[in-house]
């Protein structure tokens, strides 16, 4: 009976893994059409530096995830902090306020921003996509930072007050050292996120500015080249990469002493 | 004039009360124990005397004759050590015992001398621990670090929640006498919180005994013990027997108060409440025996052990005998 | 007292979070009253034509597709997940690095992932290509563009999302609890049962509506993998606000679709109380 679990756990894990694993193999293809293998190539590698439209769309994308990505750390954290650390009033309406970002579905998010925005008269680009992008970031980062201070040992900043620290020098010397993991490990996800987004990304840009996945869910669309084979690859190392430190971060710092 | 006078003081927390109207005075130097089941409010009474609660108004605190009132704890100057420890898990031993000498701009040389000395006066000799983590020490060694962090200040008053809680019982008690020990040797005023009523008894000069909220006795452990004034006293420190002393009356009487007779017995004088024997219990240093007396009570009875093998006791189970003590061990309760 | 005010941490992330998200959706909630702009975007007039619209069996059968498609995923992953989320659980050496191989594609870019299942399924895609070749088929399958490949996308997509919360829960488990049923003779399909089902259960409910509401709302995966066909809300709702511009009704549909979210969420929430009513913990 274990031994049926297991292998149906590693047909599962196969299939999470293959199709990407294949679409990696074949970027190196030379065969342009046919699946099958002819030689071992870096042509749809070099294709993608003459292609404009992807350049302008890393860019735009890098631009965007890093402005986006900064401001919600720096929000997502504050409230964080309150929630964790303070008392007040309307608690349980901002818990259930985080939560919304999180559970709407990306389309209903992005038509109603675009909504906003056109009753507003603001001009859909890089401004509008940011904004959009700072609102979901926001949510997801104040609720894995908290996750990161719920962790922490309460008492910890209590002892620094009694060894005569104020509370800003208790923040900046207990505190912050010890939630930096989570803060950067937030960050992380959440660039990685703004840097993926295409769904909201799609409705708010308007026709001027496109991020990188928005040109490539062109190319997928028309699907004809291993070039978008190339640029899938390259993304998916890249956020991999990026995925990796961030799990690395969240278990490096003990974030109190267990008793006994 | 005492060093720490709580006037008065209350503090709710939305409906509870978790501290109410107490008042209770400690004097310099003396190793003075909250003492009280969980929930009591001994905690919470530290916690206002470290300014982390403010008292509600209407009562005050004073340290040395001044008030607390509004002071955050880093201007109280009291020492501290914490339930969990609260080690800085990014900082090494000597940074942690450093961490309140730095924040006054210490020069670095004399920091680290004070740091040397405190960790030697705990025990753990700085060449082998300075440089070690809180999470590669052991439970024991934590809250030594603790107490070092604490001491290096030379506060006046050191503040102790519960230490020795998660240390193991052959450790607990040599640390125990550790604490007593340091508390006269530096002269420093100990405010200590345990539910560990053993504890309370042998290393404090007084006690105060907390239920729901309010001070129910304050003592020595002397007094506390032997002469509990309520029936929660009585019961919560000690065992202690509810038994009927005739004519109506209800007493108190400590296990180890009571001896036992045969019936009949001719020295057996005024006392005597018959009995059978219930339980015979072979604890080592002591026996006890339950004997179930009229109205179905179990009363437990404890005697010193003269050795099993050699001098058995003369009753077992089944057994009628008789519960004598002596008058001057018996107190009618204030609430019986 | 040097000390951050409370609203100056909550206020900025508050005010973002209420002007770029709550004040919007109440936007659209109005929008889904009003008549529909000539040129796109809304005129007054108060209107119920857009939810009655809803009626339309050719919507009804959206929803109802949208519902079922999302539905038959979640169970998909729940019978895929729940295997792997027991194996991580267990394992000891391996833990960490199981758990960052499901991680992994839980972030790395949906797109991307999608367009793995167009690479295998289209008609020059791989399987049809290995089929071909082994002489299996002599024509290629339509695979992409079938109710099949959404839901192989839908499953695909959201797997990782069924293992994790449930992998918490099992994590939790007191392997005391199963040796003390194997010691009252409880075999091991008795076992999974009575005292491991139930007590993963938090977990099966949390992973469980962490696949469904996204499915529900699901748009890129129908849109690469279904094709024109098959429609799902999230496509409806796409559409009202590009090319069919009607802005209202996308509205209205968009609606649709969050009452149907709140209603998931709600019932998961209402179970999870329910259990940890009697016992099972969080």
């Amino acid at each position: 009976m274990k031994r049926a679990v297991v292998w149906l756990a590693a047909m599962v894990y196969l299939l999470l893994h293959l199709p990407v694993l294949v679409l990696v193999v074949f970027s190196f293809n030379a065969s342009k059409y046919s699946v099958s293998w002819t030689g071992f190539t870096l042509d749809w590698y070099r294709r993608l530096a003459g292609r404009d439209d992807l350049l302008r769309g890393l860019r735009t994308s890098l631009l965007v995830a890093g402005l986006a990505t900064l401001i919600a750390t720096v929000l997502g954290t504050l409230l964080a902090l309150a929630l964790a650390r303070r008392r007040f009033a309307g608690r349980r309406a901002l818990e259930g306020l985080l939560y919304l970002p999180i559970v709407t579905p990306e389309i209903v998010a992005g038509i109603s921003l675009l909504v906003l925005f056109v009753a507003l008269g603001v001009p859909l680009g890089i401004g509008t996509i940011t904004i959009a992008h700072v609102a979901f970031n926001i949510a997801f980062v104040a609720v894995v930072v908290r996750a990161r201070l719920a962790g922490m040992d309460h008492s910890l900043e209590e002892a620094a007050l009694m060894l005569g620290a104020d509370e800003l020098t208790a923040f900046r010397t207990v505190t912050v050292p010890l939630l930096w993991p989570g803060i950067l490990a937030g960050a992380l996800l959440a660039f990685t996120m703004s840097f993926d987004d295409y769904v909201i990304t799609s409705l708010v840009a308007g026709t001027g500015s496109s991020t990188l996945p928005i040109v490539v869910y062109s190319m997928v669309r028309r699907n004809v080249e291993p070039t978008v084979n190339a640029i899938s690859t390259l993304i998916l190392v890249v956020t991999s990469v990026l995925i990796w430190l961030a799990n690395r971060l969240m278990r490096e710092r003990p974030l109190a002493t267990v008793r006994g | 004039m005492p060093i720490v006078e709580f006037i008065q003081v209350s503090k709710r927390f939305g409906p509870l009360r978790a501290v109410d109207d107490v008042s209770f005075e400690i004097r310099r130097g003396e190793f003075f124990s909250l003492l009280g089941p969980s929930g009591c409010g001994k905690t919470t009474t530290l916690r206002l005397l470290a300014g982390f609660e403010e008292p509600e108004p209407g009562g005050e605190i004073r340290v040395a004759g001044i008030s607390m009132h509004g002071k955050p704890p880093y201007e109280r100057q009291l020492g501290m050590v914490f339930q969990s420890y609260a080690l800085f898990p990014h900082l090494s031993v000597e940074r942690n015992v450093a961490y309140g000498l730095e924040r006054r701009h210490l020069p670095r040389a004399v920091i680290a001398g004070r740091v040397a000395r405190a960790l030697e006066l705990v025990r753990l000799p700085a060449a082998e621990f300075a440089a070690r983590r809180p999470t590669q020490l052991s439970g024991g060694q934590r809250q030594r670090v603790a107490l070092a962090r604490a001491l290096v200040l030379e506060p006046e008053i050191l503040l102790l929640d519960e230490p020795l809680g998660a240390i193991d019982l052959k450790l607990r008690k040599a640390m125990q006498l550790e604490l007593k020990q340091l508390n006269r040797a530096l002269g420093i005023t100990f405010v200590y919180v345990t539910h560990d009523q053993d504890e309370a008894l042998s290393m404090s000069d007084r006690i105060a005994v907390m239920d729901q909220g309010r001070l129910v006795q304050l003592g020595t452990p002397a007094e506390i013990y032997e002469r509990p004034r309520t029936p929660f006293v009585a019961g919560f420190i000690g065992e202690s027997n509810l038994l009927d002393a005739g004519e109506g009356r209800r007493v108190a009487v400590r296990p180890e108060r009571i001896e036992l007779r045969d019936p009949g017995d001719p020295a057996a004088g005024l006392c005597g409440l018959p009995g059978t024997v219930d339980e015979v219990i072979y604890l080592g240093e002591r026996m006890r025996i339950l004997v179930l007396v009229a109205g179905g009570t179990r009363a437990s009875a404890t005697l010193q052990n003269e050795g099993q093998l050699a001098r058995p006791l003369r009753w077992s189970r089944g057994d009628p005998v008789l519960l004598c003590w002596r008058p001057e061990d018996a107190r009618t309760l204030e609430d019986a | 007292m040097r000390r951050l005010p409370t609203w100056l941490l909550l206020g900025p992330g508050t005010l973002w979070l209420g002007a770029f998200f709550v004040v919007p959706m109440l936007l659209v909630l109005a929008a889904s009253f009003l008549q529909r702009g000539v040129y796109g975007g809304v005129e007054p007039g108060f209107t119920l034509e857009h939810y009655r619209r809803f009626l339309d069996p050719l919507y009804v059968r959206v929803l109802w597709r949208t519902a079922l498609w999302a539905g038959g995923a979640t169970v998909a992953c729940l019978l895929l997940g729940y295997p792997v989320a027991w194996v991580i659980a267990r394992s000891r050496r391996y833990r960490q690095l199981l758990l960052l191989l499901v991680v992994l594609p839980f972030w790395t870019s949906f797109l991307v992932r999608t367009f793995a299942m167009i690479f295998l399924l289209r008609d020059t895609g791989l399987v049809n290509s290995l089929l071909l070749r082994a002489g299996l088929v002599r024509e290629p399958l339509t695979l992409l563009y079938t109710p099949f490949a959404v839901l192989l996308g839908l499953v695909y997509g959201f797997l990782p999302f069924m293992v994790l919360p449930i992998y918490a829960s099992l994590e939790k488990l007191d392997g005391a609890l199963l040796e003390a049923a194997e010691g009252l003779g409880a075999r091991p399909a008795a076992r999974f049962f009575t005292v491991i089902l139930p007590l993963s259960l938090p977990g099966v409910i949390a992973g469980s509506l962490l696949v469904f509401v996204p499915a529900l709302g699901s748009f890129v995966t129908s849109d690469l993998l279904g094709g024109a066909k098959q429609v799902m809300i999230g496509n409806l709702v796409q559409n009202q606000f590009t090319t069919a511009r009607n802005w209202p009704f996308g509205s209205a549909a968009s609606l649709v679709v969050m009452a149907l979210v709140l209603v998931a969420v709600g019932l998961a929430l209402r179970l999870r109380d329910r259990g940890a009513a009697q016992g099972l913990a969080p």
